[in-house]
């Protein structure tokens, strides 16, 4: 499930609900859109998808559900018109109670057909909680976002989101099951679950050492990208540096910081009465500007990407 | 040249006159550059490869695997050949040379350090991924559970998995008309998930933690006290990494190796302590920051209990990631 989209696809996740994922996703889906980018919004929220209504779409006509139970042959036909320039969304659905838990075969469908969209930008909206469903959707882009606010419970939450994302990123990477077990916490050893990457592959030096290349390299790969949200002074920006610190030591990732986002009374406003007007005209100056410098950040650095690639 | 084996007792090969003239470690090394002896159509059993090749080089438990082994196997470490360094020592522990010789050679090729093993040591990083230990004991125990064995090479194209290497293919096969060129191959030893339990056993987790020690016997040397409290840097269910503040030099008689302790920790929740006898397995004294100090690691001899059940709970409960977390989040956003 790791890295199986291109790279114009973006992942948003965090492990906390309320944080402003779904905020931030249509706060850059907004600016690309505008930037003449065709952007595909993912409501990837299994189960409690709820994009829609923050678009102000009360029920959307077609959703992931039809696409599940084989109603649409693809997403492309699933997918539904939004206010916003240049945006389609591919609501999340609402039907099917077990969805929320997709076997291996629904999820790696539902991956693949999110693969074959044709867009400029995919951004895939993740659900908070970090269970193997939202990790593997984290993980299936090779662009990740963790969207933290700076209370305490949300930085705890991402840092467990991020740890875990890494943890299953390693796992889905060996071959022996019995290291994967001990990463996986499911060897029957609750007592002795790694505590750092460092103790992972000292792990593996003793139990597959032909894999300890293997796992440097994919640590060294990891790619993620913080945005602070609902930041009310500099200080708190700098919960970002406390979470690169914590994860460069741990979890041997780099960090990037892509910014912050200002807290302002009217995005509360603006999500408690499911506006039909945009964020162009309900969302306040600042929070416009810095999401744009987030959007520009994403929009160049997918341009190299793809050039990379 | 080698003499041929005979061919009705393969695993046990003649030690001719010229043989037996010849050093040990230089039929060895023949061997292990490429210069394999005629094993005809038939290996030697891969089971007891490394005593059949003890024998046949002529290592007996007499020999001293000292400078000169330890000369060959760096120069065959430095120049990128470590396997060969590896597969000749296994062989001449197989032919019953002393372990510790061994273990000290083991510990010179992974680094002046190696020993401590607590912290990244400027051990071969290549050597130290493959044993998958920085720890000269734990080599010895990896390089004796690997497997050496003789392949031929279609076979070992089929067999070569992730856990199999190549140490060295015949350049000069005595038996045109065998199968094919023999390969020596070492084999990882396959671990069981019940294997792999008991040697993560050993891992130490890094955290943070008084102890107190008593030297066993302490009291009886001049001026030096028998009581210390110490920190715990690392921890694992057999032992445990200390450090001993010891500015003026009073425990450098009494933290010896192989002296005895017993150590005292606090119980997790309760106001008591709970004791274990250990033994200093190494000891090092740090003068590189700060005042002098000395770091030991102790081996467990007689855990009660209640330590071991402190032990796991303090393995169980160690969130060092948390609480660098917070530390941080104190002093960038609190402080």
């Amino acid at each position: 499930m790791t890295n199986t989209l291109p790279t114009s696809f973006w992942a948003l996740g965090g492990g906390k609900g309320g944080v402003g994922k779904s905020v931030t996703s249509i706060a850059l889906a907004y600016w690309l859109g505008r930037l003449k980018k065709r952007v595909i919004l993912v409501d990837a929220d299994l189960g409690g998808a709820n994009l829609h209504t923050m678009l102000g779409i009360r029920m959307p006509q077609t959703s992931l559900d039809d696409f599940v139970l084989k109603r649409a042959p693809t997403l492309e036909e699933v997918l539904v018109e939004t206010p916003l320039a240049n945006v389609r969304l591919l609501a999340g659905g609402s039907e099917i109670p077990s969805l929320a838990n997709p076997n291996y075969g629904q999820k790696t469908r539902i991956l693949r057909a999110i693969q074959k969209l044709q867009a400029d930008f995919v951004l895939v909206d993740i659900g908070a909680g970090s269970s193997f469903t939202q990790l593997d959707f984290f993980l299936a882009a090779p662009n990740r976002v963790c969207v933290v606010t700076p209370q305490p419970t949300s930085i705890e939450n991402v840092y467990g989101f991020i740890k875990a994302a890494v943890y299953r990123h390693l796992a889905s990477l060996l071959k022996s099951t019995a290291l994967k077990g001990y990463l996986e916490g499911t060897g029957g050893e609750a007592r002795a679950l790694p505590q750092s990457c460092e103790e992972i592959l000292n792990e593996a030096a003793n139990e597959a050492p032909e894999q300890v290349p293997l796992l440097r390299e994919a640590l060294k790969q990891f790619a993620l990208h913080l945005v602070i949200n609902m930041t009310r002074s500099p200080r708190d920006e700098r919960v970002g540096e406390v979470i690169r610190k914590v994860c460069e030591r741990y979890l041997e990732v780099d960090i990037k910081i892509l910014g912050s986002i200002p807290h302002h009374a009217a995005m509360e406003r603006w999500a408690a009465t499911m506006a039909k007007e945009g964020p162009g005209t309900a969302w306040s100056e600042e929070v416009l500007h810095a999401s744009y410098e987030i959007a520009y950040q994403i929009l160049t650095r997918g341009s190299t990407l793809r050039q990379a690639a | 040249m080698d003499p041929k084996p005979e061919a009705a007792d393969r695993t046990t090969p003649p030690v001719t006159a010229s043989r037996s003239e010849e050093d040990p470690l230089e039929r060895l090394t023949q061997l292990l550059d490429g210069h394999f002896p005629d094993f005809g159509t038939e290996p030697p059993g891969s089971e007891g490869l490394p005593e059949w090749l003890a024998r046949w080089a002529g290592v007996t438990t007499e020999y001293d695997a000292g400078p000169p082994v330890l000369e060959r196997a760096r120069e065959w470490c430095a120049s990128g050949r470590r396997l060969r360094a590896l597969a000749l020592l296994k062989v001449l522990l197989a032919g019953g040379a002393p372990p510790d010789r061994i273990a000290e050679i083991l510990e010179a090729l992974l680094g002046e350090d190696a020993r401590l093993a607590l912290d990244p040591v400027e051990a071969d990083p290549d050597l130290h991924e493959f044993l998958g230990s920085d720890r000269p004991e734990f080599a010895r125990a990896a390089l004796q559970g690997d497997h050496l064995e003789l392949r031929l090479l279609p076979r070992v194209r089929e067999a070569l998995g992730g856990n199999c290497f190549v140490v060295n293919q015949a350049t000069n096969p005595h038996a045109p008309d065998s199968l094919d060129h023999w390969a020596l191959v070492w084999r990882i030893q396959h671990l069981t998930e019940d294997r792999a339990r008991a040697r993560r056993k050993t891992t130490r987790h890094r955290l943070s933690y008084e102890a107190g020690i008593t030297f066993v016997g302490g009291s009886q040397q001049a001026r030096s006290p028998s009581k210390a409290d110490a920190w715990i840097v690392d921890l694992s269910l057999l032992g445990m990494g200390l450090t001993l503040d010891d500015p003026y030099s009073q425990y450098s008689l009494v933290a010896k190796k192989g002296a005895r302790v017993r150590l005292s920790l606090a119980r997790l929740e309760r106001s008591d302590t709970c004791t274990c006898l250990a033994e200093i397995a190494w000891t090092k004294v740090n003068l590189d920051t700060g005042p002098r100090s000395i770091q030991l690691g102790l081996r467990y001899i007689t855990p009660t209990p209640e330590f071991e059940e402190t032990v796991r709970r303090l393995l169980a409960e160690n969130r060092g990631d948390r609480q660098l977390l917070w530390k941080l989040w104190d002093l960038e956003l609190r402080g």
